[in-house]
């Protein structure tokens, strides 16, 4: 397994461009499977994750052309196979969203349980209870879930509790659906809306998008005429690289990216003393050489704090000045970073769902251990103000989620290498 | 996204200036270059953003100019290519490309 080594004490400064957004471009991806006729989509973020659904499109035995701009056309029109199998799935949580536009436009899906980040259980039950009352006929059975339908029918549901990929599942499956579907308690996270917006540039019917109530007014097709669609900006890469730029007290400028969509993570760096100015696609932040101050923070679902930014926000929060609490609500288990942190020194007291987080001027470089891929970005970012070298081992959950991070962590000024196993 | 600009300054110089990235490199840009002389000098000192798209295609007009016998000064280099040229480690193969008096040392 590759490793990272940070040697930590350099100031960042500089210009990025972020890239798109994983957990946009996975359903978007998946929702191709909706469309009769090609499309091609733009800005996909060169990861392990997009790479890993592009073969499992692939063993379905639809035509992909990917072109020297990470541009990738998807024609379905081949599709010969309607089975996301365990071997293409089992490191990738998002394999399930191929489940509702299979199962909605070719009547039958077979698609392994999930794996993924060991961050909580994060069970898919409501996604199949969903797909039940559409008219779906479900089993689960050697860890496959079977579903078949003639045509699913419009439902009014109402999710138990919110859930990003669930929303996602089932508004892919009510767009081909018989009549109209609502779902209640939707996840309402800008990367939904993007898939909503996809979606209607297909030809469906989505309305309230952006909202909790998303209404989906089935149609018989999807047949798009030269579509070209680009997925948007990644908030959280955005994010984290400005709280890496944050914890070093530096100043960076990031490019095509969308401030709005992470305007809590921006009020959040302005309380920690960051100076914040935005544009349209841009985000700019100068620490102007300043530790940061300790920044109390409570995870939630959008437009909340996104637990996505957790860990980094820890890490920014070990060597602030002050006391900081941090309480995870959205998963059980992603603390995971705190252990490996207290082994650099840092000064974090953990009860139940919460961090209590003691400031301390400087951690100390340690081999520490990547758990889920925020927690091993946070690891990174805590190198970066570290004494010595940090090593950050098991580093393929950051590839599943951070295009090129030494490169754009070295274009910034950070000295990181990859150790290749 | 500042687009890229390569102005020919007289018969071997070249201004490059915008941005050296995955956005902005094309063929075109590879193609820019005329070989069809003994000495090239390109000065960088406008490029605003690069990246390793940028490092690559300095690479790509080193391996058109060693193969054309052309010597191809690189002037001005932004910090983040020398900075990236580290980081993949092709520090030495540039260095080792100026012994062959393709590229200025200290500006590397």
């Amino acid at each position: 397994m590759d490793k990272l080594i940070i040697t930590g004490g350099q100031t960042l400064k500089g210009e990025l461009r972020i890239s798109g957004a994983k957990n946009a471009a996975l359903p978007i991806l998946a929702g191709t499977l909706l469309s009769e006729t090609p499309v091609k989509i733009g800005n996909v973020p060169h990861l392990h994750d997009i790479t890993t659904t592009i073969a499992l499109l692939g063993h379905m035995g639809i035509s992909i052309i990917i072109d020297e701009r990470m541009n990738i056309e998807i024609d379905t029109q081949t599709i010969s196979q309607f089975e996301a199998p365990y071997d293409l799935v089992k490191t990738m949580r998002a394999s399930i969203l191929v489940l509702g536009p299979l199962l909605s436009r070719f009547g039958q899906a077979n698609v392994s349980l999930p794996g993924g980040c060991a961050i909580g259980t994060r069970p898919v039950n409501i996604h199949l209870e969903c797909l039940t009352k559409m008219g779906a006929e479900i089993t689960v059975k050697n860890g496959y879930i079977h579903a078949t339908a003639d045509r699913l029918h419009g439902a009014h549901l109402v999710m138990e509790q919110v859930t990003v990929t669930g929303t996602e599942n089932i508004m892919m499956a009510a767009v081909l659906a018989e009549g109209t579907t609502i779902i209640e308690n939707a996840a309402r996270e800008p990367e939904v809306e993007d898939l909503a917006h996809f979606l209607n540039h297909l030809g469906a019917k989505i309305t309230g998008i952006g909202t909790s109530s998303i209404t989906i007014e089935g149609v018989k097709n999807l047949q798009p005429q030269s579509l070209f669609y680009n997925i948007l900006p990644d908030r959280i890469e955005t994010g984290t690289y400005l709280t890496a730029a944050a914890i070093t007290g530096g100043h960076v400028k990031l490019k095509n990216t969308h401030p709005q969509s992470l305007e809590i993570v921006l009020d959040k760096l302005r309380e920690a003393g960051a100076e914040i100015t935005c544009g349209d696609d841009w985000v700019e932040l100068n620490m102007h050489g300043q530790r940061p101050k300790a920044v109390s923070i409570d995870t939630a679902p959008f437009p909340a704090f996104p637990t996505d930014m957790q860990a980094q926000f820890t890490a920014l929060n070990t060597i602030a000045t002050g006391t900081s609490v941090i309480t995870e609500t959205v998963f059980e288990n992603r603390f995971m970073h705190i252990q490996e942190m207290q082994r650099m020194g840092a000064k974090i007291t953990l009860k139940q769902n919460t961090a209590i987080c003691e400031g301390i001027p400087e951690l100390t470089a340690a081999p520490v251990m990547a758990t889920d891929l925020r927690a091993s970005a946070s690891l990174v970012l805590a190198g970066l103000v570290a004494k010595g070298d940090t090593t950050v081992d098991r580093i393929y959950h950051i590839d599943r989620g951070y295009e090129c991070i030494e490169e754009k962590l070295t274009l910034l000024g950070a000295k990181i290498r990859r150790i290749p196993h | 996204m500042t687009p890229i600009s390569l102005v020919k300054k007289n018969n071997n110089n070249y201004f490059i200036s915008g941005d050296l990235t995955f956005a902005t490199i094309n063929k075109s840009t590879l193609d820019s270059l005329n070989f069809n002389q003994n000495n090239i000098i390109v000065d960088f000192d406008s490029v605003t953003l690069a990246d390793s798209a940028g490092l690559a295609l300095l690479v790509e007009w080193h391996k058109k100019a060693k193969s054309k016998s052309v010597t191809l000064h690189f002037k001005n280099l932004p910090q983040q290519i020398t900075a990236l040229a580290e980081l993949v480690e092709v520090t030495d193969y540039i260095k080792n490309s100026y012994q062959t008096n393709l590229v200025t040392p200290t500006e590397l």
